[in-house]
């Protein structure tokens, strides 16, 4: 392994040259592509805080192959930072809950979960439904609960209350059936970062 | 043996682009309704044809997923050993589940060094068949640059990439991995498609290479290529030259792809077992290069 210092100089200007391509593509992505989404994309239920994910994820897209629901799309742009790593729309298709994803997932960037509503519960946390009563058809005069029935945890995550208007509680995981049911336009209900707490993971890290 | 690695290269890529196929006819077949979307596309017709009329299921279970960055076949999950380097360092955390899964791809690397580049990796045989055109071109007379960059810039990619990536926590390292780009390119391409950046890089890269320097990016860039090198030290494959039957002609050198020096009979972990210089030798009938196992001393 012998190398004198001109080669070593040399080899080292020429691997920084990559290197600093990606870092400031990463850089320019961090600074000016981010701020302008509006709202963190949803992650597959199990991901970790974003941070840890954004670092875990080898982009396999294994967990999108594997999603019996085809609710798992990957971003795919210029941007260095997100390509590859996957997401879901809550409105276009819901979360299932099937635990395939972060079952298969082999970096860890999905924690696994195991298939009982227990665990799911308990340690699936993507967000958290909101329901606007502006425009929800229950608060307005019409009975819907179209929501209520469309959550594979009804009576625990959301019920109906008089007229079916729903209530949304502490339990909710955050799948998104809900969103994807609602038969108002645009949704009455939508699922929401549960912001807190995705930041108190990373403090505690 | 060209022959046989270029079979070998086709086969992967083909088998890449047939699986993600068959993950999705799996995915359709699980569905109740996705009968027509079946009929509205020839391949997914043409796997019906093949995999279908048994009992359909109900559940989806996929037997295979992934490609060739990462894949599940059956029980079995297998990694690239690179994605768990990179993975372990940016994250700073260390997965047990996901070493289990490159133990496999880990152990041959050991034994059989950077055969992965010459015998699995599809760019590989993009990088050859540009050379090969390269050669076509320049026999009507074209003067073509010969670029190179310095020796080590490969392992001081590696080691550069993954500090900088650590430190920003983002796997930059493997953006510009072949493997990686081909698996989720073939997969978008096939879902979606739209051709993924990665493989706009790619195709720039190949023209790149035609024009400016042949196997650039695989002999002086890629970050597998440096980590298969220092893992493949110890290897038990090599090619050997017999000092006895070798005219010393130096007529395999330039054909090597890594640079590497193979009429001073010199072959380091950087050389890929790839046997241009065995079918380039003229002593070829007496074995002057030849591939050889053997375990060390
Ligand atoms: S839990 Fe199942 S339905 Fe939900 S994202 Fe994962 S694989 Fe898809
Ligand atoms: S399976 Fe895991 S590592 Fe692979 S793309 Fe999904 S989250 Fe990332
Ligand atoms: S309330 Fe909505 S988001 Fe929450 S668990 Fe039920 S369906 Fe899912
Ligand atoms: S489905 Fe929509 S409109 Fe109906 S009750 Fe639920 S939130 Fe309201």
């Amino acid at each position: 392994m012998y190398m004198d210092t001109r080669e070593f100089i040399k080899s080292l200007v020429a691997s920084l040259i990559p290197s600093a391509i990606l870092v400031s593509g990463s850089w320019f992505s961090f600074m000016k592509l981010l701020p302008k989404r509006k709202a963190p994309p949803f992650r597959p239920p199990g991901a970790l805080a974003e941070s840890e994910f954004l670092a875990k994820c080898i982009r396999c897209r294994r967990c999108g192959q594997v999603c019996p629901n085809e609710t798992i799309k990957y971003f795919d742009t210029l941007d260095p930072v997100m390509a590859g790593t996957p997401y879901f729309v809550p409105r276009e298709k819901g979360c299932i809950l099937c635990m395939k994803c972060n079952n298969t997932c082999p970096s860890g960037a999905l924690e696994p979960i195991s298939e009982n509503p227990d665990a799911i519960l308990s340690k699936v946390k993507i967000g958290k439904a909101v329901v606007d009563k502006n425009i929800c058809n229950s608060f307005n005069g019409f009975v819907c609960g179209v929501c209520v029935f469309a959550c594979p945890y009804t009576n625990i995550a959301i019920w109906g209350d008089t007229w079916e208007q729903p209530v949304v509680t502490d339990k909710c995981v955050g799948c998104g059936l809900c969103e994807q049911a609602c038969i108002h336009y645009p949704q009455a209900i939508r699922v929401v970062h549960t912001v807190e707490e995705k930041e108190v993971t990373i403090e505690k890290i | 043996m060209r022959k046989y690695r270029i079979l070998s290269r086709s086969l992967v890529l083909i088998l890449m682009v047939v699986l993600v196929f068959y993950n999705l006819y799996e995915k359709k077949a699980g569905q109740i309704g996705a009968e027509i979307e079946i009929e509205n596309s020839k391949v997914l017709t043409a796997y019906d044809y093949v995999f279908g009329d048994n009992n359909k299921p109900m559940l989806f279970q996929g037997d295979f997923e992934g490609g060739l960055w990462s894949f599940r076949f059956f029980a079995l999950s297998m990694s690239d050993p690179l994605s768990f380097v990179v993975s372990t360092v940016t994250a700073l955390e260390f997965n047990f589940t996901m070493f289990l899964s490159i133990l496999i791809p880990l152990g041959l690397v050991l034994l059989f060094g950077r055969f992965f580049c010459a015998w699995i990796c599809p760019y590989s045989l993009f990088a050859e068949l540009g050379n090969s055109i390269r050669k076509i071109l320049s026999k009507f007379g074209i003067e073509y640059f010969r670029f190179d960059l310095p020796k080590r810039t490969p392992l001081f990619y590696l080691i550069i990439s993954l500090t900088l990536g650590a430190i920003i926590s983002i796997p930059i390292t493997t953006l510009i991995y072949p493997p990686r780009i081909f698996t989720e390119g073939i997969y978008h391409l096939i879902l979606s498609g739209f051709i993924t950046s990665g493989l706009i890089f790619i195709i720039f890269l190949w023209l790149g290479e035609i024009i400016f320097s042949p196997h650039l990016f695989c002999r002086r860039l890629c970050p597998g290529g440096a980590l298969f090198s220092l893992l493949g030290k110890w290897r038990i494959w090599k090619i050997q030259k017999i000092e006895s039957q070798c005219d010393s002609c130096g007529v395999c050198n330039p054909a090597c792809p890594y640079d590497l020096n193979p009429s001073a009979g010199y072959f380091p972990s950087e050389c890929d077992n790839c046997s241009l210089c065995i079918d380039a030798c003229i002593n070829n009938n007496r074995n002057a290069l030849k591939n050889v196992i053997r375990f060390k001393v």
